[in-house]
C-alpha cells in the first residue's frame, strides 16, 4: 500500500505537469480524432469534426477532407459543392479538381463523365496524365469506336497494362446476339432460338411443349375430336408465341447481362486502383 | 476483481482528469438518450486513452448505444471488441449475453445457440441460458422450443402463459398439408382463406375430370399429359398454398405477441 501510494504520488506530480494539460477539444488533438475516425470509416463523425475544426481554423484541406468524407457516404451532391468552394484561388485547386472528376467518374455515366472532360478549365494542371488515363478508361464504358489501343494502352502504368489491354479486347471484338434472328429461329422451330441465346434448358422445355400440344392438337383431329383439336392447337400456339417472344427477349437479356457483368468487373478494378488518381484522404 | 476495477477508476480519475472529464461527458450524453453524441464522445475518449484504462467499457457503450439506434451490425462489432478487451470472465460472459440480445433481435438463430451453448460450458447459470434460448426461439417463431425453454428457464412465467395460450390458437401445417391432400381447397379453408380454397378446388375438379375422361375413354398419353403438366401442379401447388398460409398465419400470431411482450413484459428483452 505504502509503494501504491508513493508511486500514484509521483505518477500523479507528473501528470500535473503533462498529461494534465491536454484539452481533447483543441485544434491539433481534434484533428488527430477526426483523421483516427476517417481511418476507421466512421465518415458521418470525421465530417463532423472537420467542420468543427473549420470553425476553429477553416483552412481548405478540412474543405477537401469533408467533401471526400462526403464522397465516402454517397453524399454526391454535397461533396461536389465543397469541392466547387475551392476551385479558382486554393492551394488544393488542382487536388479538388481531381477529386471533381472522381466524383463524376463515380457518379455519372461514362459520356456525361467525358462531357465535363471536354471542358479545360476544369483540368488539374498537376494531375493531368492521370485524369487522362480516367479519360481513357471511361471509354471502355461506352459504346462508340475506342481510340487507338497502343496510345491507349500505354497512357496507363506499366501494371496496369495486361489488365486494361484485356479489358479493351473484350470490349472491341464483344458479340452480341441479335433479338430478330432469334425470334425467326425459335418461329422457324421452337427453342431454337434459345439455342442461339444460349439458354440450353429452355431450348429443350419449349421444343417439348409445343410439340407436345401440336402433336395433340394433331391427334384429335385425326380423331375427330374437332373442340379438343382446338384447344390444343390453341396451347400449342401459346406456347409458340411465348418461345419466339422468350426469345427475342433472352437475346436481348444476353447482351445487357454480358455488357452488366463487364461493366461491374471494370468498376471493381477502377476502385481497386483508386480510379487511376492519386489519393488525397486524410493521413 | 471488484476493488481492483474502483482503484483502477480512482488512479485513472487522479492521473488523468481530462480523461475522467471525458467520460462524464460521454456518460451524461448517454444518459440523455443522444446516442449519437455518445458515441462520438465514447470513441473520444478511447482514442485519447492511451493507457487502454476504458477500452471494454467504451467499447460496450459503444455497442449499446448502436442497438439503441437499431445499428445492429455496428453494435455486434463493438461488443466483440469489449469481449476481446475484457480480463474478467464475469463481465465477458454478460458481455456474451448482450452480444446474444443482437444475434436475437437479428434473428441469427444458430449465433445465438451456438453462444449460449458455449456460456454453458463456462458454467454459465442454466436458467438464464434457457431464458435466452427461448427468446431465440420466439424470434424465429418456433413457438414449441420456445414454450420448452421458457418453462425450463423458470424465470418468465407470465410469457409461458401467454405462448400456452398461443399454442393453442396455432394452425397445425401437418393437418393443412394433408387435408388439402385428401380435399383440395379443404387445408385453405382450415386456414380461414375461402376463395383460394375454392380456386383449389375448382381447378382440380376441371382437370382431375378431364385427366379422368382422358383414361376412361382410352387416350391413354392424353391421360398421362393432362395429368402429369397440368392437374399434378395445382395438385401439388394446392398442398403447399394450405402448409404456407398456415405458417403465415401462426408467424402472424407470434408477431402478435412478440410485439405485445416488448410493450408490455417487465423482464429483460432482447
Amino acid at each position: 500500500m505504502k509503494y501504491f501510494l508513493k508511486f500514484l504520488f509521483i505518477f500523479a506530480f507528473f501528470t500535473e505537469f503533462g498529461f494534465s494539460q491536454t484539452n481533447f477539444f483543441d485544434y491539433e488533438n481534434r484533428l488527430k480524432f477526426a483523421k483516427n475516425l476517417f481511418k476507421e470509416k466512421d465518415y458521418i463523425r470525421s465530417l463532423d469534426e472537420f467542420i468543427e475544426l473549420s470553425k476553429i481554423s477553416s483552412n481548405d484541406s478540412l474543405k477537401l477532407w469533408s467533401a471526400i468524407s462526403l464522397r465516402k457516404m454517397e453524399r454526391f451532391t454535397e461533396s461536389e459543392i465543397y469541392l466547387r468552394t475551392l476551385f479558382g484561388f486554393s492551394n488544393l485547386e488542382d487536388e479538388a479538381k481531381t477529386e471533381f472528376f472522381r466524383l463524376k467518374f463515380l457518379t455519372e455515366k461514362a459520356d456525361e463523365f467525358q462531357k465535363n472532360y471536354e471542358n479545360e478549365e476544369l483540368h488539374p494542371e498537376k494531375y493531368r496524365l492521370e485524369l487522362l488515363r480516367l479519360k481513357y478508361f471511361s471509354h471502355l464504358f461506352l459504346d462508340g469506336k475506342l481510340p487507338d489501343s497502343t496510345k491507349f494502352i500505354n497512357s496507363f502504368k506499366k501494371e496496369n497494362q495486361p489488365a486494361i489491354a484485356k479489358f479493351y479486347n473484350e470490349r472491341k471484338y464483344r458479340i452480341e446476339k441479335n433479338s430478330q434472328k432469334a425470334a425467326i429461329f425459335s418461329a422457324i422451330l421452337p427453342g431454337l432460338g434459345k439455342i442461339y441465346t444460349e439458354n440450353y434448358s429452355d431450348a429443350i422445355t419449349s421444343f417439348l411443349f409445343t410439340s407436345i400440344f401440336y402433336g395433340l392438337s394433331a391427334y384429335n383431329f385425326s380423331n375427330d375430336s374437332v373442340w379438343k383439336g382446338v384447344i390444343f392447337a390453341g396451347i400449342g400456339a401459346y406456347f409458340h408465341a411465348s418461345s419466339i417472344y422468350g426469345s427475342a427477349v433472352a437475346a436481348q437479356h444476353f447482351n445487357a447481362q454480358q455488357k452488366f457483368e463487364y461493366e461491374l468487373r471494370l468498376k471493381k478494378y477502377a476502385e481497386t486502383n483508386n480510379t487511376f488518381l492519386p489519393n488525397f484522404e486524410p493521413k | 476483481m471488484k476493488n481492483l476495477f474502483i482503484i483502477i477508476n480512482l488512479v485513472a480519475i487522479s492521473i488523468f482528469p481530462q480523461i475522467a472529464k471525458q467520460k462524464q461527458l460521454a456518460d451524461s450524453l448517454f444518459a440523455s438518450e443522444n446516442f449519437y453524441q455518445a458515441i462520438t464522445e465514447y470513441k473520444r475518449l478511447q482514442f485519447f486513452d492511451i493507457q487502454n484504462l476504458y477500452e471494454t467499457f467504451t467499447n460496450s457503450q459503444i455497442a449499446k448505444a448502436y442497438k439503441k439506434g437499431k445499428f445492429y451490425q455496428k453494435s455486434e462489432e463493438y461488443f466483440r471488441k469489449a469481449i476481446e478487451s475484457s480480463i474478467s470472465t464475469e463481465e465477458i460472459n454478460n458481455l456474451k449475453i448482450e452480444l446474444v440480445k443482437i444475434f436475437i433481435i437479428k434473428k441469427e438463430k444458430q449465433k445465438a445457440l451456438s453462444l449460449l451453448d458455449s456460456l454453458g460450458k463456462s458454467h454459465f447459470e442454466k436458467n438464464q441460458l434457457d431464458y435466452w434460448r427461448g427468446w431465440t426461439f420466439l424470434f424465429n417463431y418456433d413457438t414449441k422450443n420456445s414454450l420448452k425453454y421458457f418453462k425450463q428457464s423458470e424465470i418468465a412465467k407470465s410469457i409461458v402463459d401467454s405462448l400456452e395460450i398461443l399454442r393453442k390458437k396455432e394452425y397445425s401445417p401437418t393437418f393443412a398439408k394433408i387435408s388439402s391432400a385428401i380435399l383440395p381447397g379443404f387445408g385453405q379453408f382450415y386456414t380461414g382463406n375461402i376463395t383460394s380454397g375454392l380456386i383449389s378446388l375448382g381447378w382440380n375438379i376441371l382437370l382431375g375430370g378431364i385427366s379422368v375422361n382422358a383414361f376412361l375413354s382410352d387416350r391413354i398419353i392424353e391421360g398421362i399429359l393432362v395429368t402429369d403438366l397440368l392437374w399434378l401442379r395445382f395438385y401439388r401447388g394446392n398442398i403447399h398454398n394450405a402448409e404456407q398460409f398456415a405458417f403465415e398465419k401462426n408467424v402472424k400470431l407470434a408477431d402478435n405477441l412478440l410485439k405485445n411482450l416488448q410493450n408490455n413484459y417487465k423482464g429483460a428483452l432482447p
